[in-house]
């Protein structure tokens, strides 16, 4: 960095002195009940939180609702107070904590008290609605018109009780243990109780408590924000030909897919994946041939000859060398991609996994690995063929069929096809087999998946989910987030093998 | 409400670390960079029901080191601004040296509609200052004015700031931006239309996915329009018939051979509560005419669709399930809607459960789906003349396209299509506006007195 370094950080912005006014510091008010509510998460900010929902509920009734925009790091842990009137009594107040993702909501129809697995049924805006409670001030019905996606919030309810002339710090975490669990309000869904009510807590269902409580009223300063599984990468675990990609959680899916030819990749979840290394560049000929002589025994089906430019034929893969060593290695069943990653000392991808890699390691999730922006014909690899008789997109002047991942002398052909940590190749050249089996989003397999590092498993495992668009695909499968159900056994010249590993 | 209230001030705490200390004092001098905007700012989030949305929810600072293309390290600070935030300073940061560098600073405030999104140019308010010197001792001020009527014109850049004004913002200016408070109509609705009350809102769906280049409407601009009424439903054939115009292409009509799920029949036929379809824009809005009304615009009819509250479908954010909309009926969609009594037609207005606008007059029906529905412009691709990004007042949209002539909109759900296209910001087109019919598309007529 250079003499630049001894300036950076040397300035600071600072708001201006404007904090006399507010709630836990407010030392001036009588003695009053008095709650700080100190509010952390250690999802990512703002990737995965950026909004806080607070909802008061006492004596059964829905008393106030906030909602505020805390998308800088900086902000959290966000705190509050609750302040009891002043009428000498004791109060039991319950407050609905809802960190979310910015843009996460949906219209508010009192489905709110149902439980998650309820709410995600595919059908499950045809249901219908559960009156909920509604929030009436001053003889006005000021209800929300919106709430939160379960799906995408972390939702915990506090019970706090507040005694004249007493005050308290309630510390609360809202983790990512608790993501996509909605809290219920009381034993009757419609009417907030705090001795029927339960929430979700350290990742298991549990009665309402106050979260962590003590005498002080000082806020902390620092958030565990990102820490969710946020197990960072040594700088020596990424080398030439791996990648090593931090643990953290990320949404899986997108809401905002319109125009899918495969199923769309919704309801999202928030989910986390651990530490672990992934091939820089999909598994090529060359590699696979070295394997082969170190004693792997799986071989693909191959094209002797020249190579044939048709989805089904175009298999790089031959007997001996002719020339095709840099090209990704294609024609590869499921059982032996597993096979060859396994001799690799890996193992395949999991969905979530993939999907990270390709759109969630950067501050935002992107559209695309690269980033939003549409790839053009000459970023990545794609659409070099004709399909289904309309011609190929990015056809035209190019040669048709697959492009080597290397040149003869190993210079990387796809390098601007790469993701933030420098992952190669994921939105075209080849689609890769992941480990898991195909069962769409909204389904059973999925309601009951761990949050963290989530594998899916159907059956006898016949369909496979594959990712990553080809050298055959239109534009529309390049986005990080599209899906393909693939028949286990199918051997086709745009699916090839990328593997992951076990981080240091 | 009594017993509890929540005593804090939410907007003040993101600002500086919460806590019960002060903010320290700087030590030496410092800038204190004021935000002056017109634009209306919410309320306190959650101390009213807000059915009018903020146009800019986003403020964003950030402060580069001469030279630099990226801030400084702890250099960018991104906030909600609220109008009591602003009545307390909240929309001021100060600007503290802690070294040497105290001179050409450079600093990009934006004001900006998140909507989930990073900031997008077609509804940011955007300027960049080159910042007066810190002095030694004591506080400057300067102040950065935003004006809602600059947005997607950003002023100054990182290359050639404008020269940062000392002072503190002017009496009277904040706030000022009128246009976004609902204007109610002059006259009340008669019977079958609504009144849509006029305002400022974002047309455009910086979230759409644009699939094909048939259907874009992911570019933003801000919009005034006034008050019109709508009719609550789509025209239907019992309609027609009265009105007595229009040849809408009747089922049996061998010319149009591969359209199929046409409403009208000339003999007289059919349900006279469905829509009408199959019929040419220059028929529609001939019809529309005959009534006294015509084709809504194409900003009106997605002001009503969901664009007043800034939702993105006509009932607010989420996907609808089968029976909330007509839609979902075709054989490539997911989910699949079909019914055992679908017949690969629309449906009687008015039959989905969600699909509803509350308005003055009545609920405004099938808004997202059953049918797409005519608008009086011409198509112009949301990049070409009619359209870019900016303020704009009634837009009318009345010239060709320079890449697709004789082209009329027509806004996209219907019973067929999924569920993405009845987003109230996506934009489709028809070629041949005298000719051209779908199966797809229907109308309802607007009314300006």
């Amino acid at each position: 960095m250079g003499p630049r370094g001894a300036v950076r950080g040397a300035l600071v912005l600072a708001m201006p002195l404007v904090l006399g006014a507010f709630g836990g510091c407010s030392r001036e008010l009588p003695p009053l009940g008095e709650a700080l509510v100190v509010v952390d998460t250690d999802l990512p900010v703002p990737a995965v939180i950026g909004r806080l929902r607070v909802d008061v509920y006492e004596g059964g009734t829905w008393r106030q609702s906030r909602d505020i925009a805390r998308p800088d790091v900086r902000d959290w842990p966000v705190s509050f107070s609750v302040v009891a009137e002043d009428d000498g009594a004791a109060h039991e107040v319950l407050v609905r904590l809802r960190a979310y993702q910015e843009g996460a909501t949906r219209s508010y129809r009192g489905e709110r008290f149902q439980d998650y697995a309820t709410v995600h049924r595919p059908d499950a805006a045809s249901a219908p609605p559960t009156p909920g409670p509604r929030l009436v001030v001053a003889d006005r019905d000021v209800t929300p018109v919106d709430e939160p996606l379960p799906n995408l919030a972390v939702d915990r309810l506090v019970v706090l009780r507040l005694v004249h002339g007493e005050r308290a710090r309630h510390t609360v975490l809202l983790s990512g243990d608790c993501a996509g669990e909605m809290a219920r309000l009381g034993a009757d869904a419609t009417v907030p109780d705090p001795s029927g009510a339960t929430t979700c807590r350290d990742g298991a269902r549990a009665p309402v408590d106050g979260g962590t409580v003590d005498a002080t009223l000082e806020t902390p300063r620092t958030t565990r924000a990102g820490t969710f599984h946020g197990a960072a990468c040594p700088p020596e675990a990424t080398t030439a030909d791996t990648v090593c990609v931090p643990g953290g959680a990320f949404v899986l899916g997108s809401r905002y897919v319109d125009f899918s030819p495969v199923e769309p990749p919704s309801p999202e979840r928030i989910v986390a994946t651990s530490r672990f290394r992934v091939d820089r560049h999909e598994v090529t000929v060359a590699r696979m041939r070295a394997a082969r002589a170190r004693g792997f025994r799986g071989e693909p089906t191959a094209s002797e000859g020249t190579m044939p430019t048709t989805p089904l034929e175009a298999c790089p893969w031959s007997r001996e060398p002719r020339g095709r060593e840099g090209y990704a290695v294609a024609c590869v069943g499921f059982e032996l991609a597993r096979g060859f990653c396994e001799s690799e000392g890996g193992r395949l991808p999991t969905e979530a996994e993939w999907e990270r890699v390709a759109s969630a390691t950067g501050a935002r999730k992107t559209r695309y690995p690269a980033g939003d922006a549409e790839p053009s014909c000459d970023e990545a690899v794609y659409g070099r063929v004709e399909l289904a008789g309309a011609p190929g997109i990015c056809a035209r002047g190019r040669p048709r069929g697959p492009v080597p991942v290397f040149s003869e002398d190993g210079v990387g052909l796809q390098e601007t096809d790469v993701s933030p940590l420098g992952v190669v190749g994921l939105a075209g050249g080849l689609g890769e087999w992941t480990s898991d089996d195909y069962a769409p989003y909204g389904s059973a397999p999925w309601s009951g998946v761990s949050r963290v590092d989530p594998r899916v498993e159907v059956g006898s495992g016949a369909k496979k989910a594959s990712r990553g668009a080809s050298w055959v695909a239109p534009l529309l499968y390049l986005r990080a987030t599209t899906r393909q159900e693939t028949d286990r056994g199918a051997i086709f010249g745009a699916l090839g093998i990328r593997c992951v590993y076990p981080a240091p | 409400m009594r017993g509890v209230a929540l005593a804090a001030l939410f907007g003040a705490l993101s600002l500086v670390s919460a806590g019960c200390e002060v903010a320290p004092l700087p030590p030496a001098g410092q800038l204190v960079v004021h935000v002056d905007t017109d634009a209306p700012l919410p309320e306190e989030p959650g101390t009213t029901p807000s059915f009018v949305p903020p146009l800019f929810d986003r403020l964003s600072f950030e402060l580069f080191l001469p030279g630099e293309t990226v801030p400084c390290r702890g250099c960018a600070r991104e906030l909600e601004p609220t109008r009591e935030g602003a009545e307390r300073g909240a929309l001021s940061i100060g600007v503290l040296p802690e070294g040497s560098a105290r001179r050409d600073l450079r600093l990009r405030v934006r004001l900006y509609r998140s909507a989930g999104l990073p900031a997008r140019p077609g509804s940011t308010v955007e300027s960049v200052v080159l910042l007066p010197e810190i002095p030694d001792t004591g506080l400057v001020d300067v102040v950065v004015t935003l004006p809602v009527a600059r947005v997607a014109r950003p002023e100054g850049s990182l290359e050639s700031p404008v020269v940062g004004k000392r002072g503190v913002p002017a009496e009277g200016f904040a706030g000022s931006f009128r246009d976004h408070v609902p204007v109610p109509c002059p006259t009340e609705p008669r019977p079958g239309e609504a009144c849509v009350e006029g305002g400022a809102y974002w047309m455009g769906d910086p979230t759409l996915d644009r699939g094909a280049d048939d259907f874009d409407g992911d570019l933003e601009r801000l919009v005034v329009v006034s008050p019109f009424f709508l009719d609550l439903h789509e025209l239907t054939v019992g309609e027609l018939r009265a009105v007595g115009v229009g040849t809408p292409t009747d089922p049996a009509d061998r010319v149009t051979g591969t359209i199929r799920g046409c409403t009208y029949a000339r003999d007289g036929s059919g349900d006279p509560m469905l829509p009408v379809n199959c019929i040419s824009w220059y028929e529609a809005r001939a019809a529309c005419k005959k009534l006294g009304k015509d084709l809504p615009t194409e900003a009106e009819l997605e002001l009503a669709s969901g664009g007043a509250r800034d939702g993105r479908f006509p009932w607010g954010d989420d996907a609808p399930g089968c029976d909330d909309a007509v839609f979902g009926k075709g054989e490539n969609f997911v989910p699949d809607c079909r019914r055992p009594d679908d017949d690969g037609r629309p449906r009687k207005v008015g039959s989905a459960i969600r699909d509803r606008v509350g308005a003055r007059g009545g609920e405004l029906l099938d808004l997202g789906g059953n049918v797409a529905e005519w608008t009086r412009d011409r198509w112009n691709a949301q990049d070409e003349p009619c359209w870019g990004t900016g303020v704009f007042r009634d837009p009318f949209c009345n010239r060709e396209s320079p890449s697709l002539p004789d082209a009329r909109v027509y806004r996209a759900g219907y019973y067929a299509g999924g569920p993405g296209l009845m987003k109230r910001g996506r934009r489709a087109r028809i070629v041949n506006e005298r000719r051209a019919v779908a199966a797809e598309v229907g109308f309802r007529c607007a009314r300006r007195e």
